[in-house]
């Protein structure tokens, strides 16, 4: 089971990256964090009975371990607002190619995580409907919200640029 | 930037180097992992903590039952109460991190995240409402025990008189007492107030009208 598990991760590992890096943008406990999705995940897989397919568990437990993780972090004070300064300072030292991507995650960042996880699955080209069932709202609902998140972030990018 | 053009932009920039931090990480010896380094440690805290109130608590109620039980000590009912206090407060300590260790650990992997969102929040009421029933019985009972005592003591209600200073003080102590449950109700709400704040929020944007 070990192995299957691995060899199904390795395929998604770009996925639970980017979740990372979009949930825990410059937090110095990201690499952790990592690693905490993956054991979640493994203690998870005998769960995981084919009812869905795999990606759409996949991106289930992975967005409410980091939301879990989110949490978590909010019970440490200190440790968010050091890694708050910390994101603030090294976003002014960023070389001008990724600058793109620092603003798009910058504005993601200012997000609420259930809008970011919404919007994860939309960048990540997933169906209203695959998108709904992970989230567990209705498809027309999920339309709805992602028009709102897209407004929000188009808003905080134009802010930005002003 | 229209917002059809947002997709385009996620893979431009995510096209860029990643700086990948990840190929470090060695799953197969993660997964045999029970929490990673920076959960690990905050749980191990939680768990120090609790250990600590846990032994003091055990400790105090050992020397007490063997000054009152083996020794046979004949304290006087203020110093009882006294005693009985520290107690309590330990108690209450000792629960509010055992409650915090409950927060940090129970999880919902395999719901929707909008249901998960729910389980937690349920919990964390769940939680809240545990503590201030146990100390409104704990405290509330100590309060009744303490008037009882004190009211039989000066032989009757009508002996009660305001410019007692110590009857005042006592009075004053009773209300205290009285108080506790709501004060550790507000207290964990001061705690998780991020947390509540967040989840409000999260529901709220789940739930409002499309």
């Amino acid at each position: 089971m070990e192995k299957e598990f691995i060899r199904l991760i390795n395929s998604y590992q770009g996925i639970l990256q980017k979740i990372c890096n979009i949930f825990f943008y410059r937090n110095p406990n990201r690499e952790d964090y990592y690693q905490e999705i993956l054991i979640r995940l493994w203690k998870s897989y005998p769960d995981f009975k084919n009812q869905s397919a795999f990606s759409t568990w996949l991106y289930r437990v992975a967005l409410n371990t980091t939301i879990d993780i989110s949490r978590k972090q909010r019970l440490l004070p200190i440790h968010t607002e050091l890694s708050k300064i910390e994101y603030n300072i090294s976003s002014s030292e960023d070389n001008p190619e990724s600058d793109q991507k620092t603003k798009l995650y910058q504005a993601i960042n200012q997000l609420l995580d259930i809008e970011k996880a919404i919007i994860f699955l939309y960048l990540e080209d997933y169906s209203y409907k695959e998108i709904a069932e992970i989230i567990g709202i209705s498809e027309s609902n999920t339309g709805v919200k992602i028009n709102r998140i897209k407004s929000r972030i188009i808003k905080i990018l134009g802010n930005e640029q002003k | 930037m229209s917002k059809n053009d947002l997709k385009m932009f996620w893979q431009d920039a995510n096209a860029i180097d990643q700086g990948d931090i990840y190929t470090n990480v060695d799953i197969r010896k993660t997964l045999k992992m029970n929490h990673c380094k920076a959960i690990s440690k905050v749980l191990s805290d939680i768990k120090l903590k609790i250990f600590g109130y846990s032994l003091m608590l055990i400790i105090f109620v050992c020397l007490m039952a063997y000054a009152l039980g083996y020794l046979g000590l004949n304290l006087s009912k203020n110093t009882l109460s006294l005693f009985a206090f520290v107690g309590l407060c330990m108690v209450i300590k000792t629960t509010s991190e055992i409650d915090r260790l409950l927060v940090m650990t129970d999880t919902s992997n395999n719901l929707s995240v909008k249901a998960s969102i729910q389980y937690f929040q349920k919990k964390l009421i769940r939680v809240r409402r545990v503590d201030f029933i146990s100390s409104i019985f704990y405290f509330h009972s100590f309060a009744i025990w303490s008037t009882y005592n004190y009211i039989k003591d000066i032989g009757g209600v009508q002996n009660l008189s305001w410019g007692n200073a110590f009857q005042v003080l006592l009075l004053v102590v009773i209300l205290m007492l009285l108080l506790i449950p709501w004060l550790i109700k507000y207290q964990h709400n001061h705690r998780y107030k991020k947390l509540y704040s967040d989840l409000n929020d999260s529901k709220e944007f789940l739930f409002e009208a499309t």
